[in-house]
């Protein structure tokens, strides 16, 4: 399960004297779904590319199926894309484009009939066989590329931000029914987008880049819950940040200072040095916000005022000034029960997390 | 108000431009041999014409040139529309800016340029000297009717065709030409029409075996213009207007 397909070792790619890419290290396993997440420019479609072949590395070296590809023309590689704009042929039938492939691999005739009836089938298209690519919407578009690709059983299929273009509900039902596509198949797919969402919910793996460097490569759990860095905890999610200075640590745990206070944390990973900066990262989901101090039930809290209210259906957010003049926002599941919000603006509360959730980042 | 006064600049410009041809062909029936006034309706002048034998076979070897000249230039214009768009080599950017040079440049520069180099290369001028000459300057027409489709074209498309398994050829074969042919079409008939009309050029690089029209009407004109001239023009205006006709359709539905 573990095989390897695509590998890159210290990928490099320039143009002129702009770096896209910096000393890319990635493994591709067999079967899995493999998201590069990143924002714009950050090189995750160069990634896709130097996979597929339309561009080659400046240096390093990519296998694929064991062999190095670095200079290999796209037409000899066993890996499809998906475009972003689809990239329909419009002067062919859905059918002749289903068929494109295999027909230039010199299938028989009666064999791609079959072959592209079971493709369409699989994406639940098999009756628009005979239409032109404009004659249909987004989304059939969309799972016709798709079609078109895995007919011919790539060991890879690459999908180059294949959903950006569709309407929320429509990419919401396209990325359940690509997982679904995924499993079915037992395609390796890996995966473009900058949608944050998208990648935790259909990821196997996730790869964070930044400015042509890989920043993470975990788990979705793993990228949300312990960022490898402030990169990647600023990408992922929504954060709130407290700057804090390193007083001691020990075995037992780490003492800092932050927001005026000094607070211990059980945390005993962090090597950071007294003195050093750290910056305390918690999830504002995280954070617990009560009116009243006997409320708190940890060793440590700050207090501050309420400064804005911001419903969003079944959470509200909270803007809370801190003593220290630091803004914070926190996330409060609506109650339910009570009519009240519970909170007014310039109302006093008191802010704490539970000790072991929040992430310790070296401040950079 | 503002309806009365569109229409009425409309009407005005189709006038505008319409006008001369509309008169050529109310002449071409007029039975008045030199009078500009209307003397009667007549069929005469088309029917000297249709006796007129060398006037038909010079009719026929300007189609012929035309065609000729209008497929070969659309053959370089395409094969050199594709590179300039598709491929990375050295003295391109020399090249797109002497193609637009080449399309600005005088037709009178152009004929006595070829003329120098015809006689340089002591070529007796002819047929092949024509032909050469038409197909030289339909080349810059056809590279940026075709150009202009390509960069239309998603470049994914040949990506996608490569990724998919097609080489250079196949690609160039199953996608790129079929996506371009509106426009060579396109091209190709803009070198029709330019060679079909070229007077100046081919003044220059023209020899008394092969008489094309264009130069003969203009021959012929110098003595006073005949009715007859007004009919050919009538006829050739209307196989002009039939061939933009059809292809306009056939591009029409292709898109």
């Amino acid at each position: 399960m573990n095989e390897i397909v695509v590998s890159l070792h210290g990928v490099t790619k320039k143009y002129g004297d702009l770096s896209i890419l910096n000393g890319v290290d990635l493994e591709i396993r067999k079967g899995e779904f493999l998201t590069l997440l990143g924002p714009s420019g950050c090189g995750k479609t160069t990634i896709l590319k130097l996979v597929a072949g339309f561009e080659f590395p400046t240096s390093g070296e990519i296998r694929l199926n064991g062999r190095v590809v670095n200079q290999e023309p796209p037409e000899k590689r066993e890996v499809n894309t998906v475009f972003q704009s689809y990239a329909l042929f419009p002067h062919m039938s859905i059918f002749d484009n289903v068929a494109f492939g295999p027909r230039l691999r010199g299938v028989l005739e009666e064999t791609i009939r079959e072959d592209v009836k079971k493709a369409l089938e699989m994406v639940q298209l098999s009756h628009l066989s005979d239409r032109r690519p404009h004659q249909l919407s987004g989304g059939q578009q969309q799972r016709i590329a798709i079609a078109r690709a895995v007919i011919n059983k790539p060991s890879v299929l690459l999908l180059d931000e294949s959903l950006s273009a569709l309407d929320y509900k429509l990419r919401k039902q396209m990325q359940v029914e690509l997982k679904q596509l995924q499993r079915q198949l037992g395609i390796t797919f890996v995966f473009v987008t900058h949608d944050q969402e998208e990648a935790l919910s259909m990821s196997d793996r996730i790869v964070l880049m930044h400015k042509g460097v890989i920043q993470q490569i975990g788990t979705p759990t793993e990228i949300y819950e312990s960022p490898a860095n402030l990169v990647v905890a600023n990408f992922i999610g929504e954060a709130t940040f407290f700057d804090s200075v390193v007083v001691d640590h020990s075995e037992k745990g780490i003492a800092l200072e932050t927001e005026g206070q000094k607070i211990h944390l059980k945390d005993t990973k962090t090597k950071a040095k007294p003195g050093s900066k750290l910056k305390i990262l918690v999830r504002p989901e995280d954070l617990r916000v009560e009116r009243f101090l006997k409320d708190i039930t940890e060793a440590f809290s700050f207090e501050g005022v309420v400064e804005d209210i911001l419903y969003r259906g079944t959470v509200i957010d909270l803007c809370i000034r801190l003593k220290s003049g630091h803004v914070i926002q926190a996330t409060e599941f609506y109650n339910e029960d009570s009519d009240a919000l519970g909170y007014k603006v310039g109302q006093t509360v008191f802010v704490t997390w539970v000790d072991g959730w929040e992430v310790l980042l070296e401040d950079a | 108000m503002m309806e009365l006064v569109r229409k009425a600049y409309l009407s005005f410009i189709l006038l505008f431009l319409y006008a001369p041809i509309l008169i050529l062909i109310a002449y071409s029936f007029n039975s008045g041999t030199y009078s500009t006034e209307w003397e009667g309706f007549t069929l005469d002048w088309y029917k000297s014409l249709a006796k007129s034998s060398d006037l038909l076979e010079i009719t026929f070897n300007s189609f012929l040139l035309a065609f000729l000249a209008a497929t070969g230039a659309t053959i370089v214009g395409t094969a050199a529309a594709i590179a300039l768009k598709r491929y990375q080599f050295l003295g391109k950017k020399a090249m797109q800016g002497l193609l637009f040079a080449l399309l600005m440049s005088p037709d009178v520069v152009m004929g006595i340029a070829l003329l120098v180099l015809f006689v340089a290369l002591r070529m007796d001028l002819g047929f092949f000297t024509l032909l050469l000459s038409h197909i030289t300057f339909g080349i810059p027409f056809v590279i940026v009717t075709v150009m202009g489709r390509i960069t239309s074209l998603d470049e994914n498309l040949t990506q996608a065709a490569s990724d998919l398994g097609a080489s250079e050829f196949q690609t160039l074969h199953k996608v790129i030409l079929p996506l371009l042919w509106p426009a060579v079409l396109s091209g190709w008939l803009l070198a029709f029409t330019l060679s079909m009309d070229d007077v100046i050029i081919s003044f220059f690089v023209s020899g008394p075996d092969f008489e094309i029209l264009p130069l003969r009407i203009y021959s012929m004109v110098r003595l006073g213009v005949k009715p007859e001239i007004n009919a050919l023009c009538t006829i050739l205006f209307i196989l002009t207007m039939a061939i933009v006709f059809t292809s306009r359709k056939l591009v029409g539905d292709e898109e």
